[in-house]
This record gives structure tokens, sequence and C-alpha cells, in this order.
């Protein structure tokens, strides 16, 4: 500890230092510009200074130090006449005056140990402030104390920047005025929560700008007491999160549309596989009913030529060669075969139509118009409506075998997104089998579905004999976007939408068990009960 | 009976659903005396059947389990070449077609109209008749593109890699060259595209299958082919070209003065610019062979289409035919090609102005113009300036075409 003492009387300046040795090096000035020169060289840690000097007087003296030495503990001596002056010292940062008839050795020890130890509690108390100014000036964050009454008794600046007011504009201002109205209550039920059980959670909420614009505001707050009255206050920490709130509402926008667009990419793959589907009975019905044509006009040209042989043979005026002439169209007319193929092309014809019947039945199902509303459905017809119009997407890789519960109570659903659901998942179904058996063109795969009621709960189970998903990846599947087809090839929406429909919409649950190189199962579980 | 057997077409069908093989059967049987049909319900049973009975015709479903119609006809068309491969599938996936766009010769779709089955498989099959040669008909029948100008290709595909390029733009550089033309009229008029007239002109081809997919077809299915060096030394594509193109334009402006109807103003263009399709197949495919040609042309004065035959057995004007027809072109364009050199025999006649007659008089045209052996020596028929539509203009024709 180094100590400097500031004394005209000589007597004194080698006095003091004797006393004080033992605390630390003691440098001894003559004169106030001897002091300062000496502060150059070595910065005391405790200056004693006496008020009477011949180049300075008075708390000028004090003055002149601190400006150099402002963390030095300053103890004044005085002359008793200059008592008020030296109380007058104290309030300007000096820590403590001594009267010099009345110093003594020990008092000399015991005020310099107290003036310095007050003057490191005061030192670190600066800091503590300083630092606390530059973190409040500086922070992006929001900061802020309100008392339980909702008074402000702080604002950081940061307040000004966000908000767009100027110091004194805010100083004027409410905080609280500008909370969106239908925030308000939510922040004084979390005030009150925190002043009476001291905790609080996040708490979001929107607040106005200068310019009129609503931002929102994400807060966390803490209780803390006043240091001399205990009465308790809240420290809130506030941050700006609008641009993050508008990227979500962006991101959850795109998703939406992404969402739209693999339903209408979905419907436009059907759309071409529905109408291959109708596309070929309808070939065959076309065919059979040109062959009945044919068939029609060749049989009824033989008929006709019998009626008039038969007319003939009434009236007995008829000749060999017209019974011949006849017997050899009978012959040419290919009538074995006509009367073969005839009853198959009309049970075939109508087979066709009860084909295309069925498909666009399926379409009417499957799409549901204007369901908005849950209706007790029955998801074994729902199924079989679903596979019949995504026929085209599976049968040429897969077989596809239905075991539903022929007892399955009705489910409150939302069926067209169901249907959704299903599609997806025998679609996926059916590219993995694809992806399994490439380079084996032979074998067919097979997609199986089945239904059964399990306690309060209906639970579908959609099984494929494909690739597998490996487990690294288990987890993701559901993520919206994520996707393992090639670009260009899956909007990685379809199970997103999956877990969408029956999760959140229906809450259900799905789980899947995959093994790579045998297939997958997903299991889907519809609540019977709302919940 | 056997005589009756040769003469037979054989017919193959392929699907993988039972009822449409059963229907086409009952449906087709009143062809029976005129085919020899049979019906398979999987490329892998096609392609087993062909091992011990080629057939002259297979058609062909596009999606089926196992083999699919793409696999088969890229099969076929690399054992069998000379079998006609017609697709008849109620598909309209692009991916697929274009997975068969060079193995198909054409397309229908379901359902199919039963009498347009029945021509396209009569007219191919009698096209394919007149080509005696079985290894020119293998040939002709493995093409799958025919060569375009260098320097016509690249000036497309730099129009193709501006965004703001019109189908207009497009189809005045497609209608310039034999290859682009041919190629993309055969699209277009395939049943895929569901037209329902007959395209004959590239502008309009191009327009109506959009700038999009003639990108893609042509960036990334490789439709159109830059030429190498044709291999012959007696002649060179830009010759061929250059003669196509005057007699594209010139029957047009014959038929213009002749007052004919606008549409058949524009099969004549088109009609002209491929007359010569198979003097190209020819050059390009039969070099060395097509080297003998000119030189019996030049020095020995055969006429072009005899010392054809004589060398290979076949003309010009039938392998061109050929082709173009088993690619499903209007059958304007056909005829034009098969008989611009002896337009009285066409089913047209000659006893009014038609696009055949225009073609063969600016063939004839050229030809007084032209030292080049291979165009040099087409005559106008005597009997076509007698016909009163004619007679007296022939003279004032060529002169207000400034031949």
């Amino acid at each position: 500890m180094h100590i400097l003492v500031v004394e005209d009387d000589e007597y004194l300046s080698e006095i003091y230092p004797q006393i004080l040795e033992c605390l630390g090096p003691v440098k001894s000035c003559l004169s106030m510009s001897l002091a300062l020169l000496a502060i150059k060289v070595t910065v005391p840690e405790v200056v004693i200074l006496d008020l009477g000097l011949p180049d300075s007087q008075g708390l000028d003296g004090l003055a002149r130090i601190r400006e150099k030495a402002p963390a030095a503990a300053v103890v004044i001596t005085t002359g008793e006449s200059d008592e008020n002056l030296a109380i007058e010292a104290l309030r300007r940062g000096a820590q403590d005056y001594l009267l010099k008839g009345k110093l003594d050795k020990a008092t000399l020890l015991r005020s310099v140990r107290y003036a310095l130890e007050r003057k490191q509690t005061e030192n670190k108390l600066r800091r503590s402030e300083e630092l606390f100014s530059v973190i409040t000036n500086s922070i992006v964050d929001l900061l802020s104390i309100i008392d339980s009454t909702g008074k402000r008794l702080y604002a950081s600046p940061s307040y000004q920047r966000v908000l767009g007011y100027s110091e004194e504009e805010m100083a004027g201002l409410d905080l609280s005025d500008l909370v969106h109205l239908d925030d308000r209550s939510k922040i004084q039920e979390a005030l009150a929560r925190l002043f009476s059980e001291g905790t609080s959670e996040g708490l979001e909420y929107r607040v106005r700008h200068k310019n009129g614009a609503y931002l929102v505001f994400e807060s966390n707050a803490a209780c803390i007491r006043d240091t001399q009255s205990g009465v308790p206050q809240a420290v809130f920490v506030a941050r700006d999160v609008t641009a993050r709130k508008q990227a979500e509402a962006e991101h959850n926008q795109m998703e939406m549309q992404l969402r739209q667009a693999q339903k209408l990419e979905s419907i436009g793959q059907l759309a071409a596989g529905i109408a291959h589907e109708i596309n070929t009975p309808t070939q065959y019905i076309g065919d059979n009913t040109i062959f009945l044509r044919d068939a029609f006009k060749a049989l009824g040209e033989v008929v006709v030529a019998h009626q008039a042989l038969l007319a003939r043979y009434e009236s007995g005026d008829f000749t060999t060669e017209e019974i011949s002439a006849v017997r050899r169209q009978f012959d040419n007319a290919d009538l074995g075969y006509l009367l073969e193929e005839i009853p198959k092309a009309i049970i075939q014809t109508m087979e066709g139509v009860k084909r295309v019947t069925r498909i666009v039945g399926a379409m009417k199902e499957f799409s549901h118009p204007g369901s908005d509303t849950k209706t007790r459905t029955d998801l074994n017809r729902a199924i079989e409506s679903t596979v019949t119009v995504c026929r085209n997407e599976w049968k040429y890789v897969a077989d596809l075998e239905l075991d539903l519960a022929p007892d399955l109570p009705f489910v409150l659903c939302l069926p067209s997104d169901f249907n959704q659901a299903i599609l997806n998942l025998v679609i996926n179904a059916a590219h993995a089998i694809e992806d399994a058996r490439s380079g084996d063109s032979k074998t067919k795969g097979l997609i199986r579905i089945s239904t059964r009621q399990v306690d309060e709960v209906v639970e579908i189970r959609v099984q494929d004999t494909g690739c597998g998903i490996p487990a690294g990846i288990q987890s993701r599947i559901f993520d919206p976007f994520f996707t393992t087809k090639v670009v260009g090839k899956g909007t990685g929406q379809g199970l997103a939408i999956v877990h969408s429909v029956i999760v959140e919409k229906h809450k259900g649950s799905i789980s899947l068990e995959s093994n790579v190189g045998e297939g997958t199962t997903f299991v889907l579980r519809l609540p019977l009960k709302e919940v | 009976m056997p005589a009756e057997t040769l003469n037979k077409k054989k017919v193959l069908f392929v699907d993988d659903e039972p009822l449409v093989l059963q229907g086409l059967q009952r449906m087709l049987r009143s062809m029976r005396n005129e085919w020899e049909m049979e019906f398979v319900d999987g490329g892998a049973k096609a392609l087993e059947r062909m091992k011990s009975q080629v057939f002259d015709v297979v058609v062909s479903d596009m999606r089926m389990p196992g083999m699919n119609g793409a696999q088969l006809l890229n099969a076929l068309a690399a054992q069998y070449p000379d079998t006609i491969r017609i697709v008849l599938s109620g598909h309209a996936d692009q991916e697929l077609i274009a997975q068969c766009l060079g193995s198909a010769h054409q397309f229908l779709s379901k359902p199919c109209d039963p009498d347009l089955l029945k021509k396209l498989v009569n007219e191919t099959c009698q096209l394919s008749g007149d080509v005696a040669s079985e290894r020119i008909r293998q040939v002709v029948g493995s093409i799958d593109k025919l060569p375009s100008i260098p320097a016509t290709y690249h000036k497309l595909s730099a129009a193709l890699t501006k965004e703001e390029t019109t189908a207009a733009e497009l189809g005045k550089i497609i209608a310039q060259d034999i290859g682009m033309t041919a190629k993309i009229l055969k699209l277009v008029n395939s049943a895929f595209f569901g037209l329902r007239r007959e395209l004959s002109n590239p502008t309009e081809a191009v327009t109506y299958l959009g700038t999009e997919t003639v990108r893609s077809l042509v960036l990334a299915n490789g439709i159109f082919e830059e030429s190498s060096p044709l291999g012959t030394r007696a002649i060179t594509l830009e010759d061929i070209w250059a003669h196509s193109l005057s007699v594209g334009q010139h029957a047009k402006a014959i038929m213009r003065a002749l007052k004919a109807p606008e549409s058949d103003q524009n099969d004549t263009f088109t009609s002209g610019l491929l007359h010569d399709a198979g003097t190209l197949i020819l050059a390009r495919h039969f070099s060395k062979a097509y080297d003998e040609i000119l030189d019996l042309v030049a020095n020995q004065h055969y006429p072009n289409t005899l010392a054809e035959q004589r060398v290979l057995g076949v003309n010009h004007a039938e392998v061109g035919a050929y082709l173009i027809g088993l690619w499903g072109l209007p059958s304007v364009i056909i005829r034009c090609i098969q008989f611009h050199h002896n337009p009285a025999q066409s089913p047209e006649g000659i006893e009014k102005p038609n696009p055949i007659c225009a073609v063969h008089l600016a063939d004839g045209f050229y030809a007084k113009n032209s030292r080049h052996p291979a165009f040099a020596h087409s005559i106008i028929d005597p009997t076509l300036s007698e016909k009163p539509w004619l007679s007296g203009k022939l003279e004032q024709l060529q002169q207000s075409l400034s031949l």
C-alpha cells in the first residue's frame, strides 16, 4: 500500500511517515505541486491531505488530488477552525477528517485503515455500477425494473431504440400503455404471480412502436427486493422477436403451401392413374361393342335369309339351289365363334362398366368434398376407396391385401384428411417396394392394410415388403421437407401430412417398425372417444 | 392356303390385361383373313414368341408388371429392327413416353378407334412391303433420328437456352431442317399428344407442344442429332439440304401460283423439304453403295431410281416413304415422298394440281439448274404439261420462280 502525505508542517511531515510506514511505503510532500508530481510517479492508495498548503487552500486541494488519483482514499487533516470545511470535504469524497490538535498515533492508523477499506468498497461499487451502466447502455435486450404497483423504476436505453422514442419522450411514457390491449391482462397475471410466488415463465406480448406497428416481445422476469425498504421489484429482460416471429410465420405459410402442393401433386398423379384405370375398361368395352355390332349384323343376315327361305318353304316354292345358298351363308357366318364369344363379350362389357363405376364411386368417396367437420366414418370403406383410386400407383409393383375387421366401429374423423394419410402411406409403400425390387422386376411386393379395434383405440397397420427405413433416419421421417427421394421427386411433405392428420388433427399416434431390406409397418392409432 | 398365309400380315398384341386382349381379338375378328394375330399378356412372353415366329407388327401396352412396354420395344428394336413397333396405351406418362421415343414407331392411345388401328397397321405394312430388301427394312426400322445440319442444330440449341425464345422462332429454325422437321412431326402426330388432326407444319407443332416441352425434348431427351459427315464422298448433307429446301420453297410457290388452298401450301413446303429423306438415309446408312449409285448415274447415265434399284434393290422414294410412314406423318407427306418421281401413279393422280405434282415440278425445275448427279436427272412427266391446269403455263411458272 502506497501512502502519500501532503503536509507543509515540517514536523508533521516527518512524524506521519514514521507512524504509517508499518502499513506500507510512505512518500511525504510539502506542497500540492510536489504531491501532484509524486502521484504521476506512483499512484497512492491513501492520501493524507492538509487543506492549508502554501500552493493550495481548502477544498481546491481535495479536488486536484481526486482528479489525479480518483481511486485513492483521502484523509483530511485540518485545524479546529476548519471543521466545517472538513465536513464539506467528506461530502465531496474524502473518507475522513482528523483534527490536528487531537491527533495521536492510534487514531491516525485507524483512520487510514478505515479510509482505505471504505474506499475499496466504494471502488468496487463504482466498478459494478459502471459495468451495469455499460451493459444496460449497450445491450440489445430491453431491461426494466417495475415495482409491485406497476410503476417503472428503470428502463434501459435500448427501449428508446427499439420503440423509436427519444429519451425525453420515453421518460414521459407509461410502458404498459404501449402493450397491446389483448395482452395486458396476461402481463398483469404474470406480475401478480411473480410478486406472490416469486416465479415467472417466459412471456410473449405485443408492444406498439412509435410508428404504430406492433412488435412482438418475449420476456423473462425475476423478483428482487429493494435493499433498504425490502419492497419487491420485478426485473424484466425482454427481447424484440418480431423478425423471428415473422420468419416463423413465413415458414409455416410455406409449409402450408407445400402441403397444399403435395396434395395437388398427388391429385394430379392420381388423375393420370385414374385415367389409365378408366381407359383400360373403356378400350375393351368399345372393342366388345364393335364386335357385338358386327356379330349382330352377321347373325341378322343369316336370320333374314332363313326367314325368307322359310317363307318360300311354306309357300312350297323353293329350289335346292336356294337351300344350298342359305346353307353356304350359314357356314360362312362363323356362327360357332359368334355363339361362343357373344355371351363372353356381353359379360366382359358389363364387367368393364362395373369397373368404371367402381372407380368413379371410389373417386367420389376419396375426395369427399365439403367435409371440414369430423363425421362418423367407416374407416374400412375409406381405405377400400383410397386403395381403389390409387390402384395404378401400386398394381405394377405390388399385390395389396386388405384385412379389415368387419365389426370395426365408426370413428369420428375428417374423412378426406384420413384418406390423404392412407394414400400417402400406400404410395410410400409402393415406392419403397419399387426401390427394393430394382433390378428384379419379376417378383411383386406386398402391401397389407389391416384394421382392428384395440380397447378404446382403432389401429390401422400399413405394412410393406419394401426397402425399409434405416434406424438412423426414423426419427426424422415425419419432419416436413425431409425426403430420401431425388430432388424434384418429392416435396418431403407426405409423412409430415400423415403426422399432422393423425397426431394433430385426430389426437392419435403413429409408430413404425422397420427393418432395412425387409419392410416397414406404420401403425396408426385413432382414439374412439374424442380427447 | 400356304400362299395366303405368306401374304397375311403377322400382328402380335401385348397387354397385361386379359380383357383388353380378348376385346381386341373379337373386335379384329373381321381382319382374320388379312392378318394373322396373336395375343400375349406380357413383354417376356412376346419376346419368347418372337423367337419362333417373327411378327411384322407388334402392338404393345406401356405399363405392364415385369417387363414394361418401353423395355419390350427397346429389346425388339435391337433384335428385330424391321418389325413395326406400335404403342397402344392408356397412359399419358411423359417419362414413360420419353423412354420409348426412339424405339416406338407410332403411339396409339386407349381407348383407340378400331379403324385407326386397322388403317395404321395396313398402311405401314403396305409401305414396308414396297421396300423389297430386308436389310434396308431393318436399317430403316432402327432409325430413330435423321441427321441435322450442325449450324441449324447449334442455332436451335442457342435459341433454346434463351428464356424469351418464342414457339414461332423455334418453329422457324426447325422448319429449315429435314431431320428436325420429320422428328417433331412424328412426335406431335402421335396419339399421345392427343391431337385431333394431323399437323404438317413444324411451327404449328412447336406451338402445340409448347416451348418448354420442346426444350426438354431437345436438351434432355436428345431427340435431334447434330450430323457427323455422311460417309460418302459423292454427296454431303448440305447438298441434300440445299436441294430439299429449294424444292420445298418452290413447291409451295407453285401451289400459290396455281391458287391452291392455303393449308395445302403448308403441306407442300414440308413435303418438299422431306421428299428426298430417302436419299439422306441411303447416303448416311449405305454410303459405299451410294457412291456406286452416283457413279452409275454420272458415268453410265442411269436414272437415279434405277441405279438405286440395281445396287440396293430399292429406290430412295420407297425408302423415304417407308421411314416417314413408319413415323406416322400425315399421309400427304408420305405420298409426296413416295410419288415425287411418278405423280401419275399416286392415288391423287395428276388431274388437278396437288402437293405431289408441285413437289414433282419443283424437283424437275431444280434439276435443270443442277449439275449434281443426285439431283440433275429428275425429268418432269411430259403428260403433266398436257393437263389443262398446267397446259401452256409451265414456262411461265418456271420464270415466275426465277429459275
